[in-house]
């Protein structure tokens, strides 16, 4: 199988009567057997925020659920001259009915008869740096129909710790013995190796 | 009689010589093996392993090559042994042209070379492989999706 060759040739110099002498960094990687499998990452089987429980008041009634994303194994990135890795895993993260218009996560009511659905927000930290205005990944719109950026990985062990946020509020008010039944919602874990940003 | 033999036996000679033979590669395209492997490095095992795994392990790729005219393509599609759900595994052109889709694979399941619905001009394409989960158990309900994107060369 033909393997890929990659050259790039670093910046542009002039060379004059007083610098008549220069050097040029002239960069090879050659990809390994095309069709191999390069990484493994890990991700979160389900979005599972388990029974919910309706407000008395119209306040925030937060509740959290970790997740993490790992890279369990990485081979084969590019490195310059000096070792250094060039490349990254970049894993982006998006609803499962996300567009680019309308790019939030949400559970909905398994029962189709319930048009029901709840709002969650996705952080890509841990529950203790979370705060009334740490904003989460869908603060912003969707960049790409890849997802939300979640993280560059270059080297295996590396790990996305993260939250998911769902605000127990939008139940307060309503008719619980409509909106009864599981709900479920699924996220799409896109990743692909880049040259590091 | 005797000759009659020996020209049964001599036609039967050519029909074995001459009969065209399948490339043996072809014969393994699209095949699903068991005890297929990711063919990385086994991950460090850390902590507790009695503790249950809650994550889902996605296999991710660099580069994949063909001929133009090719109907199948050399790529390490399958589930990690590790795991505990089931793959629906697709290759895709990233404008959603699929070019192959599997059925369940177990854990330990997978392949090397897939057929191809429809072979691709000359070109450099970005394609994935979308793997989606689902549990192996009560109706198979969905989990979540894993697409690992990579350059498709077309020679």
């Amino acid at each position: 199988m033909a393997a890929s060759v990659t050259v790039a040739a670093e910046g542009t110099k002039q060379l004059t009567k007083n610098n008549p002498s220069d050097f040029t960094e002239v960069k090879a990687h050659i990809d390994g057997a095309t069709g191999a499998v390069s990484y493994i990452i890990e991700i979160p089987e389900v979005v599972d925020f388990g029974n919910l429980t309706q407000p008395d008041t119209n306040e925030n009634s937060y509740t959290y659920k970790p997740y993490d994303v790992t890279a369990v194994e990485i081979k084969g990135l590019a490195k310059d001259a000096q070792g250094n890795v060039t490349q990254q895993v970049s894993v982006y993260v998006k609803d499962e009915n996300a567009t680019t218009t309308n790019s939030n996560f949400y559970i909905a009511n398994t029962d189709p008869a319930k048009d029901y659905k709840l709002q969650y927000h996705v952080f890509d930290t841990t529950i203790a740096n979370i705060t009334e205005t740490t904003p989460p990944l869908s603060s912003v719109t969707m960049a790409s129909d890849k997802g939300y950026f979640l993280k560059g990985f270059t080297e295996q062990g590396q790990q996305v710790n993260g939250t998911l946020v769902l605000n127990q509020n939008q139940l307060f008010g309503q008719d619980l013995e409509a909106m009864s039944g599981d709900y479920s919602g699924h996220m799409v874990f896109y990743s692909e190796i880049v040259d590091k940003t | 009689m005797l000759s009659l033999i020996i020209l049964i036996c001599i036609a039967a000679a050519a029909v074995i010589l001459l009969w065209p033979k399948e490339d043996p590669a072809k014969g393994v395209v699209g095949t699903i093996t068991d005890h297929w492997d990711p063919q990385v490095s086994s991950p460090v095992q850390d902590g507790d392993s009695s503790e249950p795994k809650r994550g889902t392990q996605i296999p991710g790729y660099s580069s994949a090559a063909m001929r133009e005219g090719d109907m199948s393509l050399k790529i390490r599609i399958g589930n990690p042994p590790d795991n505990h759900v089931g793959f629906i595994a697709s290759l895709k052109l990233r404008d959603g042209t699929v070019l192959y889709e599997s059925p369940l694979l177990h854990p330990g399941q997978g392949l090397e070379e897939v057929p191809l619905t429809q072979t691709l001009k000359k070109g450099t394409y970005e394609a994935l492989v979308e793997y989606r989960c689902i549990l192996l158990e009560d109706g198979k309900p969905p989990l979540n999706t894993a697409e690992s994107g990579f350059t498709l060369y077309v020679n």
